[in-house]
C-alpha cells in the first residue's frame, strides 16, 4: 500500500457516483511510482523466478550454526586479507580523490564529462577483470579497479559541490588574488567539509568494493569469503563477514581527520606494488586481444577492390550479429528485467525496514534490532547476500532480486530514518499503520523518490555483476567472455553495460530534476 | 470538565507555566490571551493532555500534510474511528460517503472548491480553514466534545474569523482558543483568561471585560 | 606563490602519494611460479600445492612459488602474461593457454588423464531413474532421462565439467544445453556441483570422475541421494604445461629437467594432491581431440 496514491480517474469515479467526479490529481512521486510498478509488473512475465531447493532447512541450519560459531583456521591469512582490503580501499579512494579533483576542475569540458561518465559506469569488478587480463593478478590491478571508477564518481560529485559553493567570496577576491588562491579561498574552503564527509562515505563503499574484488582472485576478504560460502564452510564465512562488518562499523575511529594522512602514507608505503606486475603483454592486449576476432590477422589494405571500410564491415557484421542475438540482447533484457524488479522490491523493503528503525513506530529494543539489521544488510556486499539466498532458494533471478532489494532497502531506510525521526507532527496524530500512510509517507515522498531514483543506477550496476552468480544478465556473458579469454567480446559487452547504465543515469537524473523543481 | 491544580510545567529551572489553577466546565467557550511566549501554547497542550480522547486539537503549526490533498487532510479527522482498512481505501480511492461527508464540512468553512488540491498549494488562510475542517470532522464522533485551538483563525480576516469561531461553538460544547485578536475574544467567548509570564493574570467573564482590560496582557497588534 | 609556500608541507605529502602510485614496475627475483586450475575444494588449494612447490624447489634448485587463482580463465591469463611459467591445466584450459603462448608445450599428464571421463549425476529424490546395469555403458540412452531437468555444469572453462559433457549432450540431443534442460547453471567447481545436486538446487549435473570417486570414498556425498546415470567415453584431460621461454630464463635444458622431475614424482603424499597414480609423458598433439571438440561447440575460435 503506497500512501499518497490518490488514484482517481474521471471515468472510474462514475462507477461510484455518476453525477459527481472526485478526481484528485496524482502527485508526481505517485505517478512515477505507479509507472515503475507497472513496468515491473510487465517485467514479471519475463522474469525467471523459481524456488528450486527441496530441502533448504538443513542448509539454513548449518548457516545459522556458522553464525554462532565463527572461526578461522589461519589468523595470519586473515590478517593479510584485512590489511590488503584496507589498503585497496584507502589507496584506491585517495588516488580516486586526486584524479577526481583534477577532473572536477576541468569538468566543464564535455569530453572530460563523457570520459568520467564512462569510467564510472563500469563496475569495479569489471575493471578488475579487465585489469587482471592486462597486467595479471596483481595488487596494482585491484588498486586501479577501485581508483578508476571512483575518479569518475568523485569528479562529478566534487564538480557539483564546487558549483553549489556561494559565489560571493570568489567574486570579492576577483581582481585581487591569483587564480589558485581565489579558487582555494573562494570556493574550496567553503566546500572542504562537505567534500571530506563525502570522502569518508566513499571509503565505506570502497571497503565493500575492495572485499568484493576478492571474488575475481585478489586476496582480500572476499577471496576467502567466496571460497568459504561456496564450499559451505559457514563458520569461516561468518567470521569473515563479522570482520568486514567490524571494519566498516569502526571506520570513524580509524579513518578520521587525525589519522587519514598517516594511514594513507602507511598504506601507500607498504603497498605491494611491484608484486608480479607483468607489462610485457600490454601491447599485445591492445593490438590483438581487444580486436574483434574476425579482424585479427586480416590485412585490411591488401585487397584494392574493396575499401577498408566495406571489408571490415563485411567481416564484422556476422560476428556482431551473432553476439547481438546470443549474448547482448538476452543480456540486456535480463539485466533490465532484473533491475526493474529489484528496484520495486527495494521500495517494498524500505517500507518494511523503515518502521522498526524509527521512534514513531518502535520502542527502544525494537529500534536496536531494526537499526542493527539495517546496518548488517547494508554493510554486506550484495553479491554475498545473493550467494546466501541462492543457497536457500536455488538459482534463479529470485536471490538476486532479494539481495539487491534488501541491501538497497537497508541503505535507503537508514537515510530516511534520520529524516522521519526529525519530523514534528501534531499531537493528536494517528498511530501505527495510519500514521505511516497518512502522515509519514506523504511527507517524505519526494525525498524517498530521490533516494530511490538514485539507487536505480546503483542497482543497475550491481545487477550486471550478479551475473557472476549464473543469472544470465550482461555480467554472466561478460564473465563467460573472460573465462573463454575472448576479450574482444568482453569489451563489447562491458561497453553495452556501461551504455545501459548511462541511459538509466540520464533517465533518473531527469526524473529527479523534475521532482526537485516541483518540490520547490 | 478540565482542571489544572497548582500546575507547573517547563524545564528544570525555567517554568513556562507557574502555579496554574484552572477549571473549565462543559459548555464554556474560553479565549486565552497573552503575548507570544507567555505560555498560551503550553497551557493549551497541558489542557489537551488531560483528556486527549474527548478533544479535537488544532495546533498553531496546523499539522497538515502538505503533499496530500485538502480532502485527505480533512478526512484525517476521522482516522481515530472505524477500521484502518476503510481509511487506507479512502487514501487511495475516496469513497462517495466519505467524500460527501468531508464536502459538507468543507462547505461550513468555505473550502469546498479546494478539496482536490494539495495543501502545499493553498494560502495560509485556506490552510487554516482546512485544519479547522479536520477538527470539525472530529466533532462527528460522540466522544469528542471539546475543541482546543492555538490561534486557529490568525490568518483569516476578522469577519470570517468570527464566523469560523461561531461554527466551532456550534459543533463543540466546549471551545478553548488562544487568540491575539482582542475584539474576537470579547465578542465570541463567554470567558477570557489572560496569561503573562506563565501565570494567569485575569480569568473573567467576557461581559465584565473591556478591550482596555485585555491590553494589559495583549499589546496592540 | 605565497600560498604554495604556506602549504609546502602538504604539497610534499601529495607528491609522495602520487609517487607511491606510480611504482617502477620491477620484476620479482627469478623464481619459477606455477599455478593450478581451481577445480575442487578451493580453500584447500594453497595448502595442497605448497607441498608440491617445496618438492619442485628441492629437485630443481630454483625458487618455486605457487600462485593461487580463482578461475580457469585466470589461470590461463596468468600463464599467458608470464606470471606463471608452469601450470597444471585441464584439457581445455591447456589448449587455450598453449594457443596463446607460442613455444609452450604439454610435458606430463596423470596416468589417469590418458583415459579420463565425466559422470552425469542426478538427484534421486527428484528424478526417478530406472536402475539398470546398462546405465554405465557407453550407449547414450542414459542421457534420455535428463531432458527437461535443471542441470549444472562445473566451471565454464572445465573440460570434464563443461566441454565433454556439453559435447555429448549436443551429440545426443542435437540441441544446445539451454534447449535440452529447463535451466543450465555453472557451479564453478566439481565439489560444488555434487553439493548442489545433492541438495536439490539442481536436479542433475556433470562432474569430473576423479572428484566424484574421491567424494564417495571420503563419504562426502550421500549415494542414496545422488546417483551416477551415465559416463562419457574417455578423453585426455589434465596435464602440466610449460612456457617455451623457460630455457632462456633458467638455463638450457630446464624444460627437460622439469619434465623429468614431474615424471619421477613417486611420493604418494604428493601424488594425492592431484590425485593421480603417477605422471606419464604428454605432448601437444595428444590434445588434438580436445581442440576439435572445443571448436565444434564454439568454445574456441
Amino acid at each position: 500500500m503506497m500512501p499518497g496514491l490518490q488514484k482517481q480517474g474521471a471515468k472510474k469515479a462514475g462507477f461510484f457516483s455518476r453525477n459527481f467526479t472526485r478526481k484528485i490529481p496524482l502527485s508526481l512521486p505517485t505517478k512515477s511510482t505507479l509507472m515503475l510498478i507497472a513496468v515491473s509488473i510487465a517485467c514479471l512475465f519475463y522474469a525467471d523466478v523459481e524456488v528450486a531447493m527441496t530441502s533448504p532447512w538443513a542448509e539454513l541450519q548449518r548457516l545459522m550454526l556458522g553464525a554462532l560459531t565463527p572461526s578461522y583456521p589461519s589468523m595470519s591469512e586473515l590478517f593479510q586479507a584485512v590489511v590488503l582490503t584496507v589498503q585497496f580501499a584507502v589507496v584506491g579512494v585517495m588516488v580516486g580523490v586526486l584524479f577526481g579533483f583534477g577532473f572536477a576542475c576541468i569538468y566543464q569540458w564535455a569530453p572530460i564529462r563523457w570520459f568520467c561518465a564512462l569510467i564510472r559506469a563500469i563496475h569495479e569488478l569489471f575493471w578488475a577483470l579487465l585489469l587482471i587480463a592486462v597486467i595479471g593478478v596483481s595488487p596494482l590491478a585491484g588498486l586501479l579497479a577501485i581508483a578508476i571508477p571512483y575518479s569518475g564518481i568523485f569528479a562529478k560529485v566534487f564538480y557539483e559541490m564546487l558549483l553549489q559553493a556561494n559565489p560571493a567570496p570568489d567574486f570579492v577576491l576577483k581582481e585581487k588574488a591569483g587564480v589558485i588562491s581565489r579558487f582555494v579561498y573562494g570556493r574550496l574552503a567553503q566546500m572542504a567539509p562537505r567534500m571530506a564527509r563525502y570522502i569518508r562515505y566513499r571509503l565505506e563503499c570502497a571497503l565493500r568494493s575492495s572485499a568484493v574484488l576478492g571474488f575475481v582472485g585478489l586476496p582480500t576478504l572476499g577471496y576467502h569469503l567466496e571460497s568459504a560460502v561456496k564450499e559451505g564452510h559457514y563458520s569461516e564465512a561468518w567470521l569473515l563477514m563479522y570482520v568486514l562488518l567490524a571494519l566498516i562499523g569502526s571506520k570513524k575511529w580509524w579513518f578520521n581527520r587525525r589519522t587519514w594522512l598517516g594511514l594513507t602514507v602507511l598504506a601507500c608505503a607498504f603497498f605491494p606494488f611491484s608484486e608480479s606486475v607483468s607489462l610485457q603483454n600490454l601491447g599485445q592486449f591492445f593490438t590483438e586481444e581487444l580486436v574483434p576476432s574476425p579482424l585479427r590477422g586480416v590485412d585490411l589494405g591488401s585487397d584494392p577492390s574493396q575499401s577498408m571500410f566495406s571489408l571490415s564491415t563485411s567481416l564484422l557484421l556476422p560476428w556482431f550479429q551473432m553476439l547481438w542475438v546470443n549474448e547482448v540482447l538476452p543480456g540486456v533484457i535480463n539485466t533490465l528485467v532484473l533491475t526493474m524488479l529489484a528496484l520495486v522490491a527495494t521500495g517494498v523493503c524500505v517500507l518494511v525496514l523503515l518502521p522498526p528503525q524509527s521512534i514513531w513506530f518502535a520502542g527502544k529494543n525494537l529500534r536496536f534490532v531494526g537499526q542493527g539489521g539495517a546496518l548488517i544488510v547494508r554493510s554486506l556486499p550484495e553479491i554475498v547476500l545473493a550467494f546466501i539466498v541462492m543457497l536457500l532458494v536455488g538459482p534463479s533471478m529470485l536471490p538476486a532480486i532479494i539481495a539487491l532489494a534488501v541491501h538497497n532497502g537497508g541503505v535507503i531506510s537508514h537515510l530516511l530514518q534520520h529524516q522521519i525521526d526529525e519530523l514534528r507532527l501534531r499531537e493528536d496524530h494517528p498511530r501505527g499503520l495510519l500514521l505511516f500512510c497518512y502522515e509519514i509517507m506523504p511527507r517524505i515522498s519526494t525525498q524517498f523518490m530521490s533516494f530511490w531514483l538514485y539507487r536505480w543506477e546503483v542497482i543497475m550496476r550491481e545487477t550486471a555483476i550478479l551475473g557472476l552468480l549464473g543469472i544470465p544478465t550482461l555480467g554472466f556473458y561478460i564473465d563467460s567472455a573472460f573465462e573463454d579469454i575472448r576479450y574482444d567480446r568482453a569489451l563489447l559487452l562491458i561497453l553495452t553495460a556501461a551504455a545501459l547504465n548511462l541511459f538509466i543515469e540520464a533517465l533518473s537524473g531527469r526524473l529527479q530534476k523534475k521532482l526537485y523543481n516541483k518540490h520547490r | 470538565m478540565l482542571a489544572l491544580v497548582d500546575h507547573f510545567s517547563g524545564y528544570q529551572n525555567r517554568h513556562v507555566l507557574r502555579n496554574i489553577n484552572l477549571t473549565i466546565t462543559k459548555g464554556e467557550s474560553v479565549a486565552v490571551v497573552g503575548e507570544s511566549g507567555a505560555g498560551k501554547s503550553t497551557l493549551l497542550r497541558q489542557l489537551y493532555k488531560l483528556s486527549p480522547k474527548t478533544i479535537a486539537l488544532c495546533p498553531q503549526s496546523l499539522g497538515l500534510v502538505p503533499t496530500l490533498s485538502a480532502f485527505h487532510n480533512i478526512y484525517m479527522g476521522q482516522l481515530h474511528q472505524r477500521t484502518p482498512f476503510r481509511h487506507l481505501l479512502n487514501l487511495c480511492w475516496p469513497q462517495t460517503s466519505a467524500w460527501n461527508n468531508v464536502l459538507s464540512i468543507a462547505k461550513h468553512v468555505g473550502v469546498q472548491e479546494l478539496l482536490r488540491q494539495p495543501v502545499s498549494s493553498l494560502s495560509g488562510g485556506q490552510q487554516q480553514r482546512v485544519a479547522l475542517a479536520r477538527s470539525l470532522l472530529q466533532a462527528q464522533s460522540k466522544a469528542v466534545t471539546t475543541f482546543i485551538g492555538d490561534e486557529p483563525v490568525s490568518s483569516v480576516d476578522q469577519k470570517h474569523g468570527g464566523l469560523l469561531l461561531e461554527q466551532l461553538k456550534e459543533q463543540f460544547s466546549t471551545v478553548i482558543v488562544a487568540i491575539h485578536d482582542r475584539q474576537l475574544a470579547l465578542q465570541h467567548f463567554d470567558r477570557v483568561i489572560g496569561i503573562q509570564h506563565g501565570s494567569v493574570v485575569f480569568d473573567e467573564l467576557s461581559s465584565t471585560l473591556t478591550l482596555q482590560d485585555l491590553s494589559v496582557v495583549c499589546r496592540d497588534q | 606563490m605565497k600560498l604554495i609556500g604556506k602549504y609546502r608541507s602538504y604539497l610534499f605529502v601529495v607528491l609522495a602519494v602520487i609517487g607511491c602510485c606510480f611504482p617502477i614496475a620491477s620484476q620479482a627475483a627469478k623464481a619459477l611460479v606455477f599455478t593450478a586450475i581451481p577445480d575442487q575444494d578451493e580453500s584447500q588449494l594453497r595448502a595442497r600445492f605448497s607441498t608440491v612447490a617445496s618438492y619442485l624447489q628441492r629437485q630443481l634448485g630454483v625458487d618455486v612459488r605457487y600462485l593461487p587463482v580463482k578461475s580457469y580463465g585466470a589461470a590461463v591469463t596468468a600463464f599467458k602474461n608470464d606470471q606463471v611459467q608452469l601450470a597444471w591445466f585441464g584439457g581445455l584450459s591447456g589448449v587455450r593457454a598453449r594457443s596463446r603462448v607460442p613455444g609452450s608445450s604439454a610435458i606430463a599428464q596423470g596416468f589417469e588423464d590418458q583415459f579420463f571421463t565425466s559422470y552425469f549425476i542426478v538427484n534421486r529424490q527428484q528424478v526417478s531413474f530406472a536402475t539398470s546395469s546398462d546405465m554405465l555403458s557407453t550407449s547414450m540412452s542414459g542421457l534420455d532421462g535428463l531432458k527437461g531437468l535443471t542441470f549444472s555444469f562445473g566451471s565454464k572453462g572445465s573440460t570434464s565439467g563443461r566441454l565433454m559433457p556439453e559435447f555429448y549432450i549436443r551429440k545426443h540431443f542435437t540441441l544446445a544445453p539451454q534447449d535440452v534442460f529447463r535451466r543450465v547453471g555453472f557451479s564453478g567447481d566439481h565439489s560444488r556441483t555434487i553439493a548442489l545436486v545433492e541438495s536439490g538446487a539442481f536436479q542433475a549435473g556433470a562432474v569430473n570422475y576423479k572428484v566424484w570417486e574421491k567424494a564417495v570414498m571420503q563419504g562426502l556425498v550421500d549415494t542414496e541421494k545422488v546417483a551416477v546415470v551415465w559416463k562419457t567415453p574417455s578423453y585426455p584431460d589434465y596435464q602440466w604445461t610449460i612456457r617455451g621461454d623457460v630455457d632462456q630464463k633458467f638455463g638450457k635444458g630446464f624444460t627437460t629437467k622439469v619434465t623429468n622431475v614431474l615424471l619421477e614424482m613417486s611420493d604418494p603424499a604428493l601424488l594425492k594432491v592431484f590425485p593421480r597414480k603417477s605422471f606419464v609423458p604428454a605432448h601437444n598433439k595428444d590434445y588434438e581431440s580436445i581442440v576439435n571438440v572445443a571448436k565444434s561447440i564454439g568454445l574456441i575460435d
